[in-house]
């Protein structure tokens, strides 16, 4: 049995060190897996990275991250990412890793993602500079996730992403904003490919459950969503590993 | 800094913009609502110094408003369950 923790969207603050450490208090103890969808800092100033960083070193087990858009926001996203990464928590941007647990292959493809919109409301790669650089960053990084998901051999496929694949994790967001929350890339892209999970944050109004249109599960696991300090998702490693993955 | 006279039709655009840009609150997804002379503010904060930074910049961007904090703590106690993925 695998069991995976996935929480987005913990906005660490210069003050948020004691919340975090309560929040992970017992994660050793509930999962072999941390993954974190992004929005990891307030405003992406490295001394917020740090007070994460902290929180997340006191924990042994593998830790997962993408970065979202607030850890862009003051322009140092490569400081942020080195904090991080320098506590032991791996950060993809259009890559990909592989982990051995329980005798089981663990693949992760991660990567922040961006807007766009969806199937019938989204923007194109029309008109002006401004308007095709927009969509086409979004082309871009759902190649590069493609790319990292198809590089996996694993025995379970999970994406991790900061923007939405689908609006219907949107679910309670105003709609007029859809289009700054995700893309259909990005779903399209998973569902090329296959995975097993698909995780997002970023829309902090949105509904927890939903699939991408080939079916595959995808879960908003934003903090204000779950309402938890993080949820746990289980994989059979013996039905994975006998060849008999299916969606429940 | 600019403060807003009463019945400013973009008062609740310009209250949305610096609470999103100034880093004492860099915040996105907390709505505020007009309501006569109160401003309503709804949505989820992380902390409690987070939600006290929140209502201090509404209150000194809007002076001749009433500030009226509606803001949900965020939860964080840990799961009772998983969720089984095949």
């Amino acid at each position: 049995m695998i069991r995976l923790a996935a929480v987005g969207d913990l906005h660490a603050g210069l003050d948020s060190a004691e919340r975090l450490r309560d929040q992970f208090d017992h994660l050793d103890d509930q999962a072999d897996l941390l993954m974190l969808a992004g929005d990891l800092t307030q405003c992406g100033e490295p001394g917020e990275a740090r007070i994460l960083a902290e929180a997340l070193a006191r924990h042994s087990l593998p830790r997962i991250a993408v970065l979202g858009n607030h850890d862009h926001h003051g322009g140092q996203p490569d400081k942020v990412r080195q904090t991080v990464e320098a506590a032991g928590v791996r950060v993809l941007e259009g890559e990909s890793v592989t982990l051995q647990l329980d005798g089981l292959r663990v693949g992760v493809a991660g990567v922040k993602g961006f807007g766009g919109g969806f199937w019938g409301r989204c923007g194109t790669d029309f008109g002006e500079p401004e308007m095709k650089a927009f969509v086409r960053h979004t082309q871009a990084i759902a190649q590069r996730l493609e790319a990292a998901l198809r590089g996996l051999e694993a025995d379970v496929r999970i994406v991790l992403l900061h923007y939405a694949p689908i609006p219907e994790t949107l679910e309670g967001e105003p709609p007029e904003i859809f289009p700054f929350l995700g893309s259909y890339l990005l779903a399209e892209a998973i569902d090329r490919v296959g995975a097993e999970l698909v995780l997002h944050g970023h829309a902090h109004r949105g509904a927890e459950s939903g699939s991408t249109p080939g079916g595959i599960p995808v879960r908003n696991v934003a903090q204000p969503v779950i309402k938890r300090a993080y949820n746990l998702y289980r994989f059979d490693s013996e039905r994975l590993l006998a060849g008999s993955a299916s969606l429940a | 800094m600019q403060t807003h006279p009463p019945d400013d039709p973009y008062l609740v655009a310009h209250i949305r913009e610096r609470l999103a840009t100034d880093p004492r609150a860099n915040v996105l997804d907390i709505e505020v609502e007009a309501q006569g002379r109160q401003l309503i503010l709804r949505g989820p904060v992380a902390s409690p110094e987070r939600r006290a930074a929140i209502t201090g910049l509404v209150r000194e961007l809007a002076p001749d408003y009433e500030t009226v904090d509606r803001m949900t703590l965020v939860g964080s106690r840990e799961p009772r369950h998983a969720e089984d993925v095949q």
